[in-house]
């Protein structure tokens, strides 16, 4: 199998009485390859969620075509539903029952038995607190537990919302860990966040969304390198005489934040370095300028 | 995923509502409650001044003069089983449970016509067992100050069959509220809905076009139940007919539920 989600030109236009129609997503594109963490980020109503809804048959799509583990989606979502899992947004459990309960009322829809709810409680630390009412738990217990749900039917594919809505620094390590582990396992996870740092960490592959549209997908490292300006970072006692030095040798050059930013490549390095040696002035750090996930997507959805 | 599986499951789920078993819990305590003052009342009756009261086992069926002691636990029965029904699936909605139990189960016809099958048959049983708690709160009033007298085989098999009738139009209307709540997304006012149109709308008319009454939900229960005609009703309706006109009934909510789960967009921010 090639790609685990196959979505071509999907299009969800919402019609509301008297009101102009708003189109959530717009023509998406977006293919998600087998194994490994897959990062879907866009701002707020760009239509992730939308998106993530409409794969899962919640939502109607206006136009498009979708695949779900190969088939389409939602017409044989039935077929392959056994082997996803899935959380949308904060996880819906019954607040007054208990979360082992809960779990395992899921759980009998796949005859899943008590053991493998056990299991999964362990997974997600709430071993403990399993025998707690839903509603004692914090958002973070519930996401955890909803993540437990997602995981009961041992899924091929997992589809998770913002699973690290609430949660504590800690926990987001955690989680971050956990979804690293399940990439790592051979299953394919499909994670929309907003926490930027979280998803470059976390993630192989990246989608950025913008008003319902892809505008940019493929590996982190990759997306960052096409990103990346060709710029050198340069730490120096004396700034004021390495950037004279500097642009005497040719280069465009700023002082920004206690360094020199140098327009020059990573190739351009040594040259810088021995430009400043040669006049006696020795660099105490010269790094290319790295972009982050989050510099891209502000750049990209701004 | 097996049909009857997804039916099992979701009795699992609507038993595990907090509402049916307070519901559940409240009946007991009223059947005690019932069964005290029926036996404190039965001290000193006798057949001739106090032969309607229940602790002469003849007055339970409704073709005592008053309509019978089943006919009391009847009423109440049927109003706890259409909050249940109701409070089932508004219960759903409100807790967006739906989302979750639709990424296990996607096929909306399927898991539609499973809760609606679960909840009929939940309601049926429940609803059964009630009515022979109800009956039997006034068995130590007979035992003690009353009497079987009046009562013989063809006197039980019509009660154990009214009170079949009863549970199954308890389970109806569970399935009416059930469906009605579906389509609103909440419980009250599918609730205050079905309330207003038993007792005012149908009323209204009633008392505006008594030639339409025969079609009336309350109309058609009533014969169902009783399995009888009206004889002040104005109109004879037989109760194969007016089972029929209920069954009709049945399907075009369990319809318009239906249509209602399946083409909705099941939608949050985004």
């Amino acid at each position: 199998m090639g790609a685990v989600i196959e979505i071509e030109g999907l299009q969800k236009v919402y019609r509301r009485f008297r009101k102009p129609p708003t189109a959530a997503v717009d023509g998406l594109d977006l293919s998600v390859p087998e194994g490994g963490v897959f990062g879907f980020l866009g701002p707020n109503g760009s239509g992730k969620t939308t998106t993530i809804r409409c794969l899962l048959g919640l939502v109607r799509p206006s136009a498009g075509n979708m695949t779900l583990l190969g088939e389409p989606t939602p017409h044989a979502l039935s077929t392959v539903i056994s082997r996803v899992g899935a959380i949308v947004e904060t996880p819906a459990l019954f607040p007054t029952m208990t979360g082992r309960e809960n779990l395992r009322l899921l759980g009998a829809i796949d005859r899943i038995g008590p053991k493998r709810v056990d299991e999964m409680l362990e997974r997600v630390g709430l071993a403990e607190r399993g025998g707690d009412k839903v509603r004692k738990y914090s958002l973070g217990m519930k996401q955890r537990l909803g993540l437990a749900a997602a995981l009961l039917k041992d899924p091929a594919l997992l589809v998770l919302d913002e699973p690290a809505n609430g949660l504590d620094p800690a926990g987001i390590r955690e989680i971050r860990e956990l979804l690293r582990r399940l990439g790592a396992e051979g299953r394919t996870v499909f994670v929309s966040s907003h926490l930027l740092a979280e998803i470059e960490h976390t993630c192989d592959r990246v989608a950025i969304i913008k008003q319902g549209k892809c505008i940019l997908t493929g590996r982190v490292e990759e997306v960052l390198a096409s990103a990346a300006r060709p710029v050198l970072l340069v730490g120096l006692d004396d700034l004021g005489a390495g950037a004279g030095v500097l642009r005497t040798g040719g280069f465009a050059v700023d002082a920004v934040d206690g360094l020199l930013r140098v327009d020059a490549p990573k190739s351009d390095a040594a040259r810088v370095s021995k430009l400043l040696a040669d006049q006696g002035l020795y660099v105490t750090e010269l790094r290319p300028e790295a972009v982050s996930l989050e510099d891209l997507f502000l750049e990209m959805t701004a | 995923m097996n049909f009857l599986h997804l039916i099992w499951v979701e009795m699992r789920r609507a038993l595990h509502r907090r509402v049916v078993w307070w519901m559940v819990a409240l009946a007991l305590a009223s059947c005690a409650f019932v069964g005290f003052i029926v036996f404190v009342t039965s001290d000193g009756i006798t057949p001739f001044t106090d032969f309607s009261h229940p602790a002469y086992a003849r007055n339970w069926s409704f073709a005592s003069d008053d309509g019978g002691f089943l006919g009391v636990g009847g009423v109440f029965l049927a109003i706890g089983a259409a909050i249940c029904g109701a409070s089932v699936a508004g219960a759903e909605w409100k807790a967006g449970t739906i989302t979750t139990v639709l990424t296990w189960a996607p096929s909306r016809w399927r898991l539609h016509t499973a809760r609606t099958i679960s909840a009929f048959i939940l309601a049926f049983l429940i609803g059964l067992a009630l009515l022979v708690v109800f009956l039997a709160s006034a068995v130590p009033a007979v035992i003690v100050n009353g009497s079987t007298d009046g009562t013989g085989g063809d006197y039980w098999n019509v009660l154990g069959l009214a009170m079949l009738r009863l549970a199954f139009v308890s389970a109806l209307l569970a399935v009416l509220a059930f469906n009605i709540a579906t389509i609103g997304r909440n419980t009250a006012p599918a609730l205050v809905a079905l309330a207003i149109w038993a007792l005012v709308g149908e009323n209204i008319i009633r008392g505006l076009r008594p030639k339409v009454a025969r079609f009336l939900i309350t109309d058609n229960l009533g014969i169902v139940i009783e399995w009888g005609t009206f004889e002040d009703a104005g109109y004879i309706r037989g109760p194969g007919l007016a089972l029929a006109t209920l069954l009709l009934y049945l399907a075009i909510f369990v319809g318009a539920g239906l249509v209602s789960f399946t083409r909705r967009d099941i939608a949050g921010s985004s």
